[in-house]
């Protein structure tokens, strides 16, 4: 439900926007060929004006997890931790961007949070280890994130852009790095472009015993 | 070589070598299925202790993840790291480290620079760096790191916030107290090794122990004989790190009880040989003292002691089988020495004495004194009975004479008991009785011959035997047994020549009879010797129809060592009858043979005749002789003649005229001497090959005065020629004799009318200067 909503948004964004008259679809794949579902695609262009709505954006917890996994947002956007779950959640981030700690009790909201730079924001929380989330702040530029199947329809790319960046929280580099690519991808008036982020996932690590085990 | 030995070494050898040979296989296959187990126990131990070694390393990992999960877990250190708090950072390193007791605290970024450490010794943070890069890398939780020459188990966790921020890096040292603990759980010393060099060990001092952590594998053989002081076994740790643990478990356990096995079980060995040696030293004991027993036994027995009383000693079975089989033997023995003893004393016909008894008992009775009548009996023409009524029957008289000759003993004898009848040849006995005076002798012998006389009976059959009896006396006639046995055959064969039943020996008699053995002796000795005392002389034979001396007869001659000559007839008949005849016909032979060469080189043609007895023509190597003698001295056989008595030629008729008619053949004529007096059988001249018939002289001495024989000579004279022969007359002594021969138409004369023999010389000389004048 989500997601098509987001989708819809973006849609209407890149069509608001758009200066070519063709429309590109990205397909966005790990090494594996897997569609990377929360890859983002920004580029960075400005626009006319600031388009962070005045409504908070909504990173809720629901089954200890984030929900949506990535937000978007642009800069100096305010961002709601409602906590859907009936159990506490101790939200916090030690990212650059925004460094917070949020002790959310269950339907108990807490004012938004408002994130004045740019960059990634990491979201943890500190009784739940395996949550994580992220909140991708752009400077008002243009920023899509890849659909269920690992695609992002562009329609329209602004003339003066000369490149993009993809980012993924999987990507080998870290958390904070953008791949910077050349626009020509996208103008290469291909209906389909397909690219691909390698990804890693942290394996654990082997025990003593399964190497002893594997040993013999 | 054994056998050599006496039974008890025997025994006592063989039972310590049985007991050494059970003692070293039961040690070896005990000693092996030991080290078998030992070395299955050992690897038992070894996995044991692996998997204490990994369960101890893993629990350790465990209190080291749980240790490090609780440090990196914390929202405060998270904080510290995440807002790279150095100072706070370091304290609760250092806090942490102290709590879980570790050795070695570490904070390293994602890229591996590290941030911060606390450590309970001093450690270079420049080579700390780079090892951690690498250990980075690496994909296992726990990890090895050597250090300084130790070694560290190492944990490293990432810090969370939520993403990965850093890691934290927790880490133990390995060190001889670990070890010892591991020790105590696994009873195994263990050596952690990298590289080939010994790190830390839980032995005291491990540097020593060095050369004897040798990891080949152990195989049984190296735990009996090598004797070495530790099984180790190397155990991969760590690949990567290059470190490695060996497991060694001590092997002087082992040698001990090996060692006391094999001489608890030297001493049982020795034991029982000990009590073997006593044991076999009784067994043979056992067997050797019946042994000895018997021994003796049989020494008596050698000895000819054959009655062998029961056995008294208690024997082993066997033994007493043996005694009473020894014993059997001595009785079988004895029972045959006697059967032996009967046989070798008695006729086994009559069960009488035999000649070798009869002259022991002769003896014994002479030593004792006795004066003893010595009958010989002779059953009259045995021979002829036998042939009559069979040998069978011929047995059963012997017998009965026998019985009733011991019956007579018996009856006339029994006070006395000196008595003894043998038999000393096929129908011949002796009988001695004892007497006390001379005229006893008479009447004894009538008696006896009355006795022995009495119609026998044989089934219904009466036979009546007539005896020759003759006897000798102690008394008159000798005091030696065999003089006397002697004497009486010899009075026996005179009564039966005299057909006398009753003849004492007359003195005298014996010494003849030794003259005659005398001259017989003395006779073979002149036929061998080189100056014989043997002659030939030649009487010649005058043919009548020629007036002409063309024959003679060879005349053998004899002067006796006395000087004395000796009548011919007698001393050819001794040689006939003692054998000696073939030889002295030979010696005539050859002689007549080298007279004739040397009458041949001087032309001097007469045909000689020679003598033969029936014995020289049946002998097998005569014609071989006679041709062979002819030969060597050029003699052809026509220039002999040889004569045979009409006895002669009948006896072994067959072989006679066989060899007669072949001798004839060659060219030898044959004579037939003394023709008239013998059996004379005209059958016989028929079938004869004969070419000269010699009338006897009886016939011719005084044939002028005679007309009987004038009719028999003139008849015998006209047979011979009717049967193609020529007649010699013998014994010619006057002219009318002579005259009458030749107008009979005799062929040859010979007589003293005409020569004498006489020697060879004489004879050439007469015959030189003979001149017929008649």
């Amino acid at each position: 439900m989500h997601v098509k909503k987001t989708i819809l948004i973006c849609a209407t964004i890149i069509f608001a926007f758009s200066h070519f008259a063709f429309s590109t679809t990205i397909v966005i794949l790990d090494q594996h060929g897997k569609p990377l579902v929360d890859a983002v695609l920004e580029i960075p262009v400005h626009q006319a004006e600031n388009k962070y709505s005045d409504t908070p954006l909504m990173m809720d917890q629901i089954d200890k997890a984030f929900e949506p996994i990535v937000l978007i947002a642009n800069k100096n956007s305010l961002v709601s931790f409602p906590n859907s779950d009936d159990i506490r959640h101790h939200v916090y981030s030690f990212s650059a961007a925004k460094t917070f700690e949020l002790k959310l009790y269950a339907s108990r909201p807490k004012a938004p949070i408002k994130f004045e730079k740019s960059g990634v924001v990491v979201l943890g929380c500190n009784i739940h280890d395996s949550m994580v989330g992220y909140i991708y702040i752009h400077d008002n530029t243009f920023a899509v994130k890849a659909n269920a199947e690992g695609k992002v329809e562009i329609a329209d790319v602004p003339a003066s852009a000369t490149y993009f960046y993809l980012w993924h929280p999987d990507a080998v580099q870290g958390v904070d790095h953008r791949e910077k690519l050349p626009i020509s991808i996208l103008t290469s008036n291909k209906s389909e472009v397909t690219i691909t982020v390698n990804t890693k996932t942290p394996a654990p690590r082997n025990t003593f015993g399964e190497l002893s085990k594997h040993a013999h | 070589m054994l056998t050599r030995l006496s039974i008890r070494s025997q025994v006592a050898w063989l039972s310590a070598l049985l007991i050494i040979i059970t003692a070293i296989t039961l040690t070896t296959s005990y000693a092996f299925r030991t080290a078998q187990l030992t070395e299955k126990q050992i690897e038992r131990q070894m996995r044991y202790a692996q998997n204490v070694l990994t369960q101890y390393l893993s629990s350790q990992e465990q209190l080291l993840v749980t240790a490090t999960r609780v440090l990196t877990a914390d929202f405060g250190f998270k904080q510290a790291i995440a807002t790279r708090d150095k100072n706070t950072i370091e304290s609760v390193l250092l806090n942490h480290g102290e709590r879980i007791n570790a050795d070695l605290m570490m904070m390293v970024d994602l890229q591996g620079e590290l941030i911060s450490v606390s450590a309970k010794q001093t450690i270079s943070i420049d080579q700390a760096t780079s090892k951690i890069k690498t250990l980075l890398a690496n994909a296992n939780l726990t990890q090895f790191l050597v250090f300084n020459n130790r070694i560290y188990q190492l944990i490293i966790l990432p810090v969370k916030a939520p993403r990965e921020i850093g890691y934290a890096v927790v880490g133990f040292q390995l060190s001889r107290d670990a070890l010892l603990k591991l020790k105590n759980l696994t009873s195994l010393d263990i050596t952690l090794v990298v590289n080939k060099q010994h790190i830390v060990s839980s032995f005291g001092d491990f540097k020593n122990t060095t050369q004897d952590l040798h990891v080949t594998p152990i195989t049984t053989l190296d735990l009996l004989i090598n004797k070495t002081n530790y099984f180790n076994k190397q155990v991969p740790f760590d690949q990567e790190a290059g470190i490695s643990a060996v497991l060694s478990t001590s092997l002087k356990e082992v040698h001990e009880e090996f060692n006391q096995l094999i001489s608890s079980i030297l001493i049982i060995a020795l034991l029982i040989i000990l009590i073997s040696m006593f044991l076999s030293r009784l067994l043979s004991k056992g067997i050797s003292t019946p042994l000895k027993y018997l021994m003796k036994l049989t020494a008596r027995i050698g000895r000819g002691e054959l009655k062998i009383e029961k056995n008294e000693q208690q024997l082993p079975t066997e033994f007493n089988e043996l005694y009473y089989a020894f014993s059997t033997m001595g009785e079988a023995i004895s029972h045959r020495e006697k059967e032996i003893k009967y046989q070798a004393e008695h006729d086994h016909l009559t069960g009488l004495y035999n000649r070798q008894m009869l002259l022991k008992i002769i003896d014994q009775q002479l030593n004792a004194k006795a004066n003893l009548l010595i009958a010989s009996i002779n059953i009259k023409s045995f021979n002829q009975i036998n042939d009559t009524i069979g040998p069978e029957n011929g047995d059963l008289i012997l017998q009965g004479l026998a019985s009733r000759l011991q019956d007579y003993i018996k009856a006339h004898h029994q006070s006395i008991n000196v008595g003894a009848a043998g038999r000393i040849d096929s129908d011949e006995f002796i009988l001695v009785l004892a007497i006390s005076e001379i005229t006893e002798i008479e009447p004894e012998l009538l008696n006896l011959h009355d006795r022995l006389t009495q119609p026998y009976w044989l089934d219904d059959i009466k036979m009546n035997l007539e005896l020759n009896i003759g006897s000798v006396n102690s008394i008159l006639h000798g005091t030696s047994p065999e003089l006397l046995l002697r004497r009486v055959i010899m009075a026996m064969r005179a009564a039966t020549k005299e057909q006398k039943s009753i003849r004492q020996y007359v003195d005298g008699e014996d010494e003849a009879y030794l003259q005659k053995i005398q001259m017989i002796e003395e006779l073979r000795i002149a036929l061998h010797s080189e100056n014989s005392p043997l002659f030939l002389n030649y009487q010649p034979k005058l043919n009548l129809s020629n007036n002409k001396i063309e024959k003679a007869e060879a005349l053998i001659r004899w002067i006796n060592k006395a000087g004395e000559f000796v009548n011919p007839e007698h001393f050819v008949s001794l040689a006939e009858k003692s054998g000696l005849i073939v030889t002295l016909t030979h010696w005539v032979i050859k002689h007549v043979a080298m007279q004739m060469e040397q009458w041949n080189k001087i032309g001097l043609n007469i045909r000689v005749s020679v003598n033969l007895s029936a014995q020289d023509i049946q002998h097998p190597e005569f014609v071989d002789y006679l041709l062979s003698t002819i030969e060597t001295y050029q003699v052809l056989p026509n220039q002999l003649t040889l004569e045979l008595t009409e006895r002669d030629l009948a006896e072994n008729e067959e072989i006679v005229v066989q060899r007669l008619s072949h001798l004839q053949s060659l060219g030898f004529q044959i004579s037939v001497d003394d023709y008239g007096i013998g059996q004379s059988s005209l059958s016989k001249l028929k079938s004869l090959p004969v070419d000269e018939l010699k009338i006897d002289k009886c016939f011719i001495l005084s044939l002028e005065a005679c007309l009987k024989d004038q009719d028999i000579v003139s008849s015998t004279i006209s047979l011979g020629h009717k049967l193609n022969m020529q007649v010699v007359a013998e014994g010619v002594e006057n002219k009318e004799s002579l005259a009458l021969l030749a107008s009979y138409g005799c062929e040859y004369a010979q007589g003293y009318y005409i020569s004498r023999p006489v020697d060879a010389e004489t004879f050439v000389q007469w015959y030189k200067h003979y001149e017929p004048n008649y």
